[in-house]
Order: C-alpha cells, then sequence, then structure tokens
C-alpha cells in the first residue's frame, strides 16, 4: 500500500495526529490519574472513597442539592424564555435582532463578573439596597439575598435564558403557522389548540434546552461558590473544597467521578435527544409578523421589556457601584487602586498585574487552540471514516466540567513523567481544552464547505498544494478562524473552574483576584473587586461585538 | 339551493386589494378548481372560506345561511395545505385521528374510521410510521387521509400537489379525482397548473387580479376562452387583432374570416386544434415562413411567420410526411370551426 505518492498523505496524517496527542495527555492522562486517585490511591483497589460519599449524609445532601438548585433553575430558565420563544418566533418588532444577538452576551460572561454583578445589584452592598436604604433612612439592607438559593437561581435563569430563547425560538420558527391553521380548520382551538399543536410541536426543542440547561447548572461552580456562601455546595464545588481547601484528594477524586458519570449520561440522553430532533424543515412561508390586537402588543412589549430587566440591570449596576461605593458619590479611586497592593496579604500582587497574567495567559491559550483547532478541524473533514468518531471526541473537554480538569491537572501534571508543575504553560494548556473546541466549530462549517473540485481547478492552473492552502483555504475560512480565536481568547480570559486549582498564588489571573477580593470584608476590596469586574467585562464585551459582527456574516454552526 | 354561495365578497391588505368582488357558486358533489397565477387571490379567498381570514364587504352562505361569524373549528370543512401541515410530534394514524378527536369521538371508531382513511388512500400499514420517514407522496396521502376522516361538508386543497415533483403530481392527480369522487365530497382544488386543473375539476373557474374571469367546465374553457389573458394562460397562444368587422366578417392581418357569431370582439384565438399544413375544402390557407421547428415526440411544433408580423405555431404529427424546413415558404389551413373571438 505504501508508494512513493503516499508519502505525503503520511506527512499530513502524522501532523494530524498532533491535536489527538495534544487530546490524550491533556484530557485524557488527567481524567484517568482522577479514576486511579479515587479507585486505587496506594496502587491497590481501595473503594473507601466511594463508601465515605455513600454513607455520609453530607455528600448524599451535596448530591441532592446539586440536582434539586439544577432542575430548579431549568424549571425557571424555560418558564421564563418559553413565552420570550413563542414571541420571537411569531412577531416581528423593532430592534428584534438586536434584542437576540444582545442576549447572547452572558454566555461568554466569565462567572465571578455575573456573580459580581448580581451581588452589585441586589447584594446587600447592591443598589437597590443602597437606594432603599437612602430612600427610608434605614441603617440595614432590607433585601437579604446574599448566600441564599434564590440569588443562585437568578444568576442561573440570567446564564441560561437566551440559550434556552434561541433553541425554542428557532426551532418554533421551522413549524409552519400552516400546521395550528390545519388543526383549527379539524376543530381544535382555546388551550387544545395551545397544548396540542403549539406546545407539542416544540416539546423536542423545550426537552433538549432543558436538559442542556440542566447539564450547565448542574456543573455550575463559580456562581454557587461566590453567590452561595459556606452553605451551599454543588459537586463542583464540594470537589473543590475537599481538593484545595481541605486536602482530601481521595474523596475529591471520588466525587468527581460520580460527576463525571452523571455528566455522560446526561450527555448521552442531550445526544439522543438531539438526533431525533432533525425535524423536516416544511416550507415555511414568512411566519413573524407585528403584533395587532392589545393582547399580542402586551406580550411582545412585555417580553423587551423584562429581557432588558433581566439582561441589563445586573451589568449596568455592576459599572455603577464600581465607581460609587464608599457612599463618597462618583469616585475613580477603586480603579486607581488596582495598581497597587492595598493588602499584600491576600494578592502577593497589585491587581492591574493580574490584568497583563490574563492578557497572556490567554493570547498564549488563543494562539495553541488556533493552531490545535485548524489542525483538528482539517482532521474531521478528511473522508476517513474514524473521523465520525473523533468529533464527539474533541467536544468531550467542553462537556467536562472545568474543575474537573483542574483538578485533573493537579494531580496528573506535577510528578513525574510529566512535571509542569511550575510552567507557565500550564493555564494555557488547560484553557486550550475548553476554547479549542470553540474554533473547531467555527472554522469547520467554512472548510466543509470549500468542495474538493475549488482546489482541484486550483491545482490545475498550476498551483502547489502550499499556495492552494494559501490563495484558497486560508482566504475562505479566515473569518470563521478570526471568530474562533475571539472565541477562545474571551473563554480564556474569565475561565475560573480549572484556574483557581492550576494557578500559583503569586500569579492569580483576573477571575481569581475578583473571587478572592469578594470574598474579603470592607469598602475598599469590594470596590476593587467591582472595578475589574468592570474592566473584565468590557474586554468580554468587545470580543462578543466581535463575534457578533462576523457571525451576522453566516460563519459557525453554534 | 347550492352548497356554498360566495357573495361579492371583498378584501384587502392595507392598500393592496386582493379580491374585489368574487362571486360564485358550488353545488353539492361538485369539484371546483380556482385556478390561477400566483398573487391572483385564490389561497386568500380558499382561507376566508375556511374562516382563516376575514372578509372587507360581502357574505359567505353554506346553504343559504351566512358562516361569516363561524370560528374555523366550528365549520366542519377540510383543508389541505400545500406544504400539507402534517403535525411532526404525531404518527401518521394521531394525525388521520386529530380531527375526530376534537369531536370527541369514541376510541373504537376512530380506529375504525383511521384504518378506512387509510385504505382508501392506499396507506394501509402506515399507522404507526412517523410523518418524518415519510415520501413527499405519502405525506400529501396522510394530509389528505386526515381533511378526509371527519367527513367534512366540504373539502377545500390549496395546491395539494404544488410541492411534489412532475412525475408525481400527474399521477397522485388522477388518484385525487378518484378518492373525492368515490366519498362523493364537494371540494374546491385550487392550483396554478392547467393540466391539474382540467384532470381534477368539473368546473373550473379562472382567476385573475382579484377577480373571477370565466367559470366553465374545462372541455368548454379550452374551446371557447373568454378573453386573451384566459386563452393565454391556457397556453392558447395564436391570437391575432381584428383591424374591424364588417357584419360577421372580420378583417385581420392574415386576411379576412367570414364567421358565424353573435357579437364582435378585438381578438380572434386561431385555436391549435384547427391548424393544419394538410389542405381540406372550406379551410383558410395562410401563407408564411417557417422559422422555428421543434421536435416534440409525437409531434412537431412549427412557427409560422407572416408577412405581416404576426407569427401561429401549429402542430405537425411527426407520423406524417416530414415536416417543412426551416425558411421555406409554406401554407397553413385554418378550419373556421376553430377560429374563436376573444375580448381583450
Amino acid at each position: 500500500m505504501i508508494r512513493v505518492a503516499n508519502v505525503a498523505q503520511w506527512v499530513r496524517a502524522s501532523i494530524l495526529l498532533v491535536p489527538l496527542l495534544f487530546l490524550a495527555i491533556f484530557f485524557f492522562y488527567p481524567l484517568l490519574s482522577i479514576f486511579a486517585v479515587s479507585l486505587a490511591p496506594d496502587g491497590q483497589l481501595d473503594l473507601s472513597g466511594f463508601t465515605r460519599l455513600v454513607t455520609s449524609a453530607y455528600y448524599r445532601e451535596t448530591f441532592f442539592f446539586t440536582v434539586g438548585q439544577a432542575a430548579l433553575s431549568t424549571i425557571f430558565t424555560i418558564g421564563v424564555a418559553l413565552p420570550a420563544a413563542y414571541v420571537f418566533a411569531r412577531y416581528q418588532f423593532p430592534g428584534k435582532s438586536l434584542l437576540l444577538s444582545v442576549s447572547t452576551l452572558p454566555f461568554v460572561l466569565p462567572t465571578v463578573v455575573v456573580a459580581a454583578a448580581f451581588n452589585a445589584l441586589i447584594g446587600e452592598r447592591g443598589v437597590i439596597n443602597d437606594v432603599l436604604m437612602n430612600l427610608f433612612a434605614l441603617d440595614y439592607a432590607p433585601i437579604q439575598l446574599e448566600r441564599t438559593l434564590a440569588l443562585i437561581l437568578i444568576a442561573h435563569v440570567f446564564y441560561n435564558f437566551s440559550l434556552a430563547l434561541r433553541m425554542i425560538s428557532s426551532y418554533w420558527a421551522t413549524q409552519s403557522p400552516r400546521m395550528e391553521e390545519a388543526a383549527r380548520v379539524l376543530g381544535a382551538h382555546g388551550w387544545r389548540l395551545w397544548w396540542e399543536i403549539r406546545l407539542a410541536a416544540v416539546r423536542p426543542a423545550i426537552l433538549a434546552a432543558s436538559v442542556l440547561v440542566f447539564i450547565f447548572t448542574f456543573t455550575s461552580f463559580g456562581v454557587v461558590l461566590i453567590l452561595g456562601g459556606i452553605q451551599f455546595a454543588t459537586l463542583e464545588v464540594e470537589i473543590f473544597r475537599q481538593a484545595r481547601n481541605l486536602l482530601n484528594l481521595q474523596t475529591a477524586a471520588a466525587l468527581s467521578l460520580v460527576q463525571i458519570g452523571f455528566m455522560f449520561i446526561l450527555m448521552l440522553v442531550y445526544t439522543r435527544l438531539q438526533r431525533q430532533n432533525v425535524t423536516d424543515l416544511q416550507a415555511s412561508t414568512v411566519i413573524a409578523r407585528a403584533p395587532h390586537t392589545p393582547a399580542e402588543k402586551s406580550l411582545v412589549y412585555g417580553t423587551i421589556a423584562f429581557m432588558a430587566i433581566l439582561l441589563f440591570t445586573p451589568l449596568i449596576a455592576l459599572v455603577i457601584r464600581s465607581f460609587t461605593v464608599g457612599g463618597e458619590g462618583f469616585t475613580t479611586r477603586y480603579y486607581a487602586l488596582l495598581s497597587t497592593n492595598v493588602r499584600g496579604s491576600v494578592l502577593f500582587a497589585p491587581p492591574l498585574e493580574a490584568i497583563s497574567t490574563s492578557l497572556s495567559f490567554a493570547t498564549a491559550s488563543t494562539l495553541i487552540s488556533v493552531v490545535l483547532g485548524l489542525l483538528t478541524a482539517y482532521m474531521l473533514t478528511s473522508r476517513a471514516k474514524f473521523t465520525r468518531w473523533l468529533d464527539p471526541l474533541f467536544m468531550l473537554p467542553l462537556a467536562t466540567s472545568a474543575v474537573t480538569l483542574g483538578f485533573g491537572f493537579i494531580i496528573a501534571l506535577d510528578e513525574p513523567p510529566l512535571n509542569l508543575r511550575t510552567s507557565p504553560l500550564l493555564i494555557p494548556l488547560s484553557h486550550t481544552l475548553v476554547a479549542m473546541p470553540f474554533v473547531v466549530r467555527s472554522v469547520l462549517p467554512a472548510l466543509r464547505g470549500i468542495t474538493p473540485s475549488i482546489r482541484e481547478a486550483a491545482q490545475v492552473m498550476g498551483a502547489s498544494p502550499l499556495q492552494v492552502l494559501r490563495l484558497i483555504d486560508l482566504p475562505l475560512i479566515s473569518r470563521g478562524l478570526i471568530v474562533g480565536a475571539v472565541f477562545a481568547f474571551t473563554v480564556s480570559m474569565g475561565e475560573f473552574g480549572a484556574s483557581i486549582f492550576i494557578a500559583r498564588p503569586d500569579t492569580p489571573t483576573m477571575p481569581i483576584v475578583i473571587y478572592r477580593l469578594l470574598g474579603q470584608p470592607g469598602a475598599t476590596n469590594y470596590g476593587q473587586a467591582l472595578a475589574m469586574s468592570s474592566l473584565l467585562m468590557l474586554v468580554c464585551a468587545i470580543s462578543f461585538i466581535l463575534i457578533e459582527r462576523l457571525r451576522k456574516l453566516g460563519i459557525g454552526e453554534f | 339551493m347550492p352548497l356554498l354561495s360566495i357573495r361579492d365578497v371583498h378584501r384587502a391588505f392595507g392598500s393592496e386589494k386582493i379580491l374585489t368582488g368574487i362571486n360564485l357558486e358550488l353545488e353539492r358533489g361538485e369539484i371546483l378548481c380556482l385556478l390561477g397565477a400566483s398573487g391572483s387571490g385564490k389561497s386568500t379567498l380558499l382561507r376566508i372560506i375556511a374562516g382563516l381570514e376575514k372578509v372587507d364587504q360581502g357574505d359567505v352562505l353554506l346553504e343559504g345561511r351566512s358562516i361569516l361569524a363561524l370560528p374555523p373549528h366550528q365549520r366542519d370543512f377540510g383543508l389541505m395545505f400545500q406544504d400539507f401541515a402534517l403535525f411532526p410530534h404525531m404518527n401518521v394514524s394521531a394525525n388521520v385521528a386529530f380531527g375526530l378527536r376534537m369531536r370527541h369521538m369514541p376510541a373504537d371508531q376512530q380506529r375504525e374510521r383511521i384504518q378506512e382513511m387509510l385504505s382508501l388512500v392506499g396507506l394501509t400499514g402506515f399507522e404507526r410510521r412517523e410523518t418524518t420517514s415519510l415520501s413527499g407522496g405519502e405525506k400529501q396521502r396522510v394530509a389528505l387521509a386526515r381533511s378526509l376522516a371527519p367527513n367534512p361538508s366540504l373539502l377545500m386543497l390549496d395546491e395539494p400537489l404544488g410541492s411534489l415533483d412532475a412525475a408525481l403530481r400527474d399521477r397522485l392527480v388522477e388518484d385525487l379525482r378518484t378518492v373525492i369522487k368515490r366519498v362523493g365530497l364537494t371540494a374546491i382544488y385550487v392550483t396554478h397548473d392547467q393540466r391539474e386543473a382540467f384532470a381534477v375539476a368539473d368546473r373550473i373557474a379562472i382567476m385573475g387580479t382579484g377577480q373571477i374571469m370565466q367559470v366553465d367546465t374545462p372541455a368548454n374553457l379550452y374551446r371557447a376562452p373568454r378573453t386573451t389573458f384566459i386563452a393565454r394562460f391556457l397556453g392558447l397562444n395564436n391570437i391575432i387583432p381584428v383591424i374591424r368587422w364588417n357584419q360577421t366578417t372580420a378583417h385581420t392581418p392574415l386576411g379576412d374570416f367570414s364567421l358565424t357569431v353573435s357579437d364582435t370582439t378585438p381578438f380572434l384565438l386561431l385555436h391549435p386544434n384547427g391548424i393544419s399544413l394538410q389542405h381540406t375544402a372550406n379551410n383558410h390557407p395562410i401563407w408564411g415562413t417557417i422559422t422555428e421547428c421543434v421536435f416534440q415526440g409525437d409531434s412537431y411544433r412549427l412557427t409560422l411567420a407572416h408577412p405581416s408580423g404576426n407569427t401561429i405555431t401549429l402542430k405537425h404529427p411527426s407520423s406524417a410526411t416530414s415536416p417543412p424546413l426551416i425558411g421555406s415558404q409554406t401554407a397553413a389551413y385554418l378550419d373556421p370551426a376553430f377560429i374563436v373571438p376573444v375580448a381583450k
């Protein structure tokens, strides 16, 4: 089989193996290490870690809380997204597409920023309490939501609302309105029309969105850790506490295993649902129309108002509070303080240094993600049969919780054969795992869109393989590549769960500094946390605008 | 009394007038075809009858009683859409059963009726199939079974074959007529395809620019379209202007024709059935140059250019003598019986 002409193919194949190798070393090896530590910490099978989990009421409660809060978050998210999805699918109103694209902003916001924003809105020192206290001359905060389940749920709804909205409304929009008319002519009306036709027709989308929101909230880490305080812990938070605070690696590994198993089942359910979701897109004529009746108008404008309040008030409150904490009116003091090391004991370094740390980590992650993502995308477009198996393989890190990834890194990569404990690349490598799938997803559609005949035409006209790559492939995938790179950069800037495990105390990233500052008493720390959150939000918002601009041109399959 | 009467129905969307004074009557057991180009208002008229659309003016009567105030679910009509509008979350039998459930039919009777309907459309054994797994033709038949199941007093079909490919369409259009006639339903069939209309309809109503232009049986309509618009729509393109009438003699650029007509019109349609290269008695010769000759299987389509600038097309059987060469001078013979006066 091996002929001279095939040498080039072999070279290409070995280059394409690089992403697989990366995945093996930095994803599967740490994962296996977790398995090893949980099942056989001293080289022999030892299930005491699990016995502890099963017998202890504390861990059972943690598990039930994790499931319970995820279920509640899912119910509330779907509940508020459903009417909005109907409005977006069926009605046309000014600013609709803008609102829809802005509603995805939370998707790129780091959890610490969201936590800080909700703190700034309805926390004890938040805008609403501040206003109420001034208004009624109170000496205590009337709204006590900090460290309550309610605040966690609100933040989860904020995060997942647009995801559910998009999934359900886009599905709804493909459902021909003729279907409703057919049902009416056949005799359906009133609630039966709603229940048996309108809602039932989007049931697959509702189910898929529910499972996805459940997955995201099941693995919620930053929101629960920061907004929940010590009395609430999801499995994620508990893994972190056991490993990082209590140095109880075996229990942490056992918890991780439970988490991985549960996620595996949920992902199976989700992919099964996705497969069923392949409806034949019936020739749907123009569906969305302007609202006519007063009831329709109030539904549409109510939705707009609700979304504006849900999406913007926390972010606006964050920025406002970052300038007004301390009660002395408008001040830029907290921004100025970022460059000085006020409390050396907390941070080891001035907060400003964290910005340059984050920027350099994010740059490194972006570079690695783009190179590996590009190679992966090429591998996935090759005609070989095995690629069908590889595609989901490369999405796996995205489905694995960040805390599990970080935990796997510290137990696998800080001892021989691979000791990277002091390597500055450790954080970028962990971020790459999460960021690379975004690059692959952005580039893949463009790459798949290049028909072989285009390349062949270029070759026939005299282009060498390298010239084909430079003159045909690159221009065609460049926009997708930029979207992927910006995504990777944003993900890396805001990554919290893995970083908090891996980052060395003297080189914290921005999210870690925000987390530490939020945990400290005093208006100065609080103000600094909000100032830094505002800056991080600014970076993410700019990235978001870039991505949306480029995506408008029809790039990416998300 | 007609089953359905439509009286002076008007409908406009904003400033766009869709229907401007529609009058139509439908007898029980009849298949009426609404034939018109897209945008002629035929679908709007159908939706008005179904109750999915309002009227600005006029009335719709069922057995002499106005039904305008009735919502769609109380009209007891059947409506089949171009995209079939099958419920994707229900299997075949649940789709067919939907209208029966809405009428609270007992479950065992429903089962019976579903069987009956599926065997009627030739889909026995498809009960448990998901609608998404069906082919276009199968979907069409499920949609038909679904609209027939509640035994509606009137069945409406909106371009029911429009989304299928041509070969399938030819086959299914005959099936459709057979099924509707077997059940003995009254039906309104909307299409823009004249061949489909000819095959399915008892009567055809030609629609254009919001009005009904002519209602007649397919044969009469084809034989004697009233206007040039209708003639062209039916694919009859040999239309020549009349310069002036002298009693019953029409002076045209192609010569004078003595016709037995009751009124004088500005145009004459030279019907393809009455044009041939064969000379027979009484036939009227037109001399011209052959400019086009297209082989069409059973015949050649010839284009003859008359010195006046008018052209006529005619069919020449491919089984007959070989066709005249392009550029040759030839005479075509018109049978006066097939010269039809038409209005503008």
